[in-house]
Parts: structure tokens; sequence; C-alpha cells
């Protein structure tokens, strides 16, 4: 009887090990966590094209240049052990709203994960739209941490992944109307004469 | 001595911050000329010849865009100057009530240009970011006029670069930082001749460097 008790004792024992064997080296996303260097809320202009602000040269309001919003991502397993050689095309950025619109691999970070499980994003964002709050996803997963604190808005006012003749007539008619933060590249408050530089700049461009 | 050091930093601080806020923020400006490599600054209208006025900036950094108006005067005529053809000119014949200057054509540079040079005034962007150095004209915008009147008689027309309602006279470099150092510079249409240099400003700026 007490054989039978402690045989059983070891087959529960082995399959918890097994399965706790098993997790380990899948991220888990209340184990991992993301960080932004910025201790402020930051704007960051994304382009279809790449060309928008990268996460360490955003903007901070009002109209404050190259903030550095560096996103670290730790990535743990289920045990809180760091995971090495995560890889980059796994992790990428959406928004809290999910409005921005990515191009395919938009967002990921900037290269596999570290010895310490850590991996960052800073390049700009291939994306288009606008999207308010940054939440770092891992293996399809979102972290379930608060999002970062973090505002995008795009040339790509229209959301189509191109910056074309319909993004101009929305712009100008943001320009002429009440202000509107999706228009306001250049975060200072107003729409002037930066927002049109940076929409000029980025006109006709689209994915790669 | 930590004094004087200290003296000394604040010093370099100043001067530092100052020099910074110079290499951001070229001085510049923006000119009526009557041909685009901006050095004619006047000319004598010839009855029934379109004149193309050229709208140019000067400044010795990159040009990303601008904003400005036009404001035409004329101490010898009170009614307005420059515009459309009015409803009852049969050309080359109008009333003199109608301008005596047609608007054949406005035809802006850069990729995104919102508003008009002479009533709300233009606020424009290039696509691609224009270099102002070495006295390089850029140039912002092409306006066709055609003196239909005899103004031969003797109107005397002077195009302002004035500051754009909106925004002010304003130039902004390739980051999209706005650089209100900017001069506004006037063309005259009439028959006196203004003195003007034959060399453009950037050029003349060349010769003291």
């Amino acid at each position: 009887m007490v054989r039978r008790k402690l045989m059983g004792l070891l087959v529960c024992g082995l399959v918890l090990g097994l399965a706790s064997f098993a997790w380990a080296g899948v991220p888990d996303p209340d184990m991992s966590t993301a960080t932004t260097a910025a201790g402020q809320q930051v704007s960051v202009m994304v382009n279809p094209d790449g060309n928008g602000f990268a996460l360490n040269a955003c903007m901070a309001y009002p109209g404050v240049t190259d903030v550095d919003a560096t996103i670290t991502v730790t990535v743990n397993d289920i045990n809180g052990d760091p995971i090495f050689l995560y890889p980059a095309t796994d992790m990428w950025l959406e928004s809290e709203s999910k409005a921005l619109v990515l191009c395919p691999g938009g967002s990921n970070a900037d290269a596999d994960t570290d010895i310490s499980g850590q991996s960052t994003f800073t390049n700009p964002l291939f994306a288009g739209c606008q999207g308010s709050g940054v939440v770092v996803v891992i293996n399809s997963q979102a972290l379930t941490q608060p999002a970062l604190n973090m505002l995008f808005n795009s040339p790509d006012i229209d959301c189509s992944k191109t910056v074309d003749l319909t993004d101009v007539v929305l712009f100008a008619q943001d320009y002429y109307g009440s202000y509107q933060y999706r228009c306001d590249f250049y975060w200072d408050g107003v729409l002037n004469l930066s927002d049109i530089v940076l929409m000029a700049q980025n006109l006709s461009t689209g994915c790669p | 001595m930590l004094k004087s050091l200290s003296a000394l930093a604040v010093i370099a601080a100043i001067l530092g911050s100052f020099g910074m806020a110079l290499a951001q923020c070229a001085p510049a400006t923006i000119g009526v000329y009557f041909d685009a490599g901006g050095t004619a600054q006047s000319v004598a209208p010839i009855q029934h010849q379109n004149l193309v006025m050229y709208v140019v900036l000067f400044a010795e950094a990159p040009i990303g865009g601008a904003a400005w108006q036009l404001e035409v005067t004329s101490s010898q005529y009170s009614g307005q100057l420059i515009g459309p053809a009015g409803p009852n000119c049969q050309p080359p014949y109008c009333s003199y009530q109608d301008p005596p200057f047609w608007l054949m054509g406005l035809q802006s540079e850069g990729a995104v240009c919102l508003g008009d040079p002479f009533e709300s005034g233009v606020r424009q962007g290039f696509g691609t970011c224009m270099s102002g150095y070495f006295g390089v004209p850029i140039l912002l915008y092409t306006i066709i006029i055609h003196p239909w009147a005899d103004i031969l008689g003797g109107i005397e027309v002077d195009v302002n670069v004035v500051p754009e309602d909106y925004e002010g006279l304003v130039y902004a470099d390739c980051s999209a930082q706005i650089c209100d150092n900017v001069v506004g510079l006037t063309g005259h249409i009439g028959t006196t001749v203004i003195a003007t240099e034959s060399d453009s400003w950037g050029g003349l700026k060349a010769l003291y460097r």
C-alpha cells in the first residue's frame, strides 16, 4: 500500500517536472517585461518606408527633439529564467489600440536576445496610421504588463500603408480645422510648417 | 580660482548656446526676383508681354520648406493690382476697374503647398532636402502675370514679401526646425529703375568669406 502511494507520488513529481521542463525556454508573457528609456510620454512619427523617427530620437511635448525612448525587453520563461537567442523576428511592437498598421516585419526587435534574455527596439518602425500605448508582443502573445506610454502618428494618415494624395487631403483638412494630433508629426501642439515639411518629405512612400 | 573657472564656464556655455543657435538657424532672405537665379529685383513691364516673378530664398542652410506671403502696393493705384481677368474682359481689352496685371499662372515648388501667395499666404514643404549653401538660390514659387493695361503711363508697383498670416515669415530646415530670422525683400515693377546688385545675395556673402 505504502509502495503504491510512493509510486503515485513519484509519477506525479515526474509529470510536474516534465511539464516544467517543457515550458522552460518558452517565453512567458507574465514573466517577461518591457521598459522604455523615456521617463515621460513621447511621440513617434512612423512611416511605411521606415523614414520616421527612431525610438532613440523621438519627441516629447512640446517640440522637444531627440528624446531617447529605446524599449528594452527581457524575455523570461515560466520559471523567470532568461531566454538566450530568442529570435528578433518573433518579438514586435503593436499599439494598444491596434490602430497602428505595420508593414511585414515593420516593428521587429533590433536583435535576438542576449545572454540576459534582453533585446531592444530602437529602429524606426515601418508602419502607418495612428495609435497610443505600446505593447510588446512575443511569440504572438502580448506582454501582460501595462502598455508603454507612447503615441504614434504618421503621414500615412488614412492607414493605407502608402502616403499619397488622400493623405495630403486629410492633412490639409486637419491643418485648416481644429487641432488633430494625428497630423502633429513635430509634436508641439500646433500644426505648422514643421508638420508640412515632414508630410512633404514622406509623400509618395510606402512599405518596402 | 574656482570663481574665475565657473565664470569662464558660464561664458563658454553662453557662447556655445549662441553659436548653436546660429548654427541651427542661418539668416535668410526671401525675395521677389525677375529671374530664377535671384539677381534681378526690378523690371520694366511691356504691355501684353508676360512677366515671370520668382520667389527665391537664400540661406546658408539645408531647406525643408518656407512660409511667406506677397503684398502688392503702388502709390499710383488704389485698386487690386494683380488678379484674374475680370468678367467684362475681352482680351486684350478690359475696363480700368480690372487689375492692370492679369494673373496668368502660379506654380509652387515642393511636394506639399498650402495657401496662395496673395490671399492666405503660402506654406510649402519640399519632398527632398534642398541645399542653400554657397549662395545657391532656392526657388519657392513662380508667378506669371500679364500687363494688359497701358501701365507704362507710370504705375510703379512694389511686390513685397511679408510674414504669412499664420506662420510668419519663416523657413524650416530639413529636420523641420522653424527659423524666423528671415528678411523679406521687395521686387519692383515699373519704369523707375531700382539699383540692384548684379550678383545674388548669397554670392555677395561668398565674396566676403
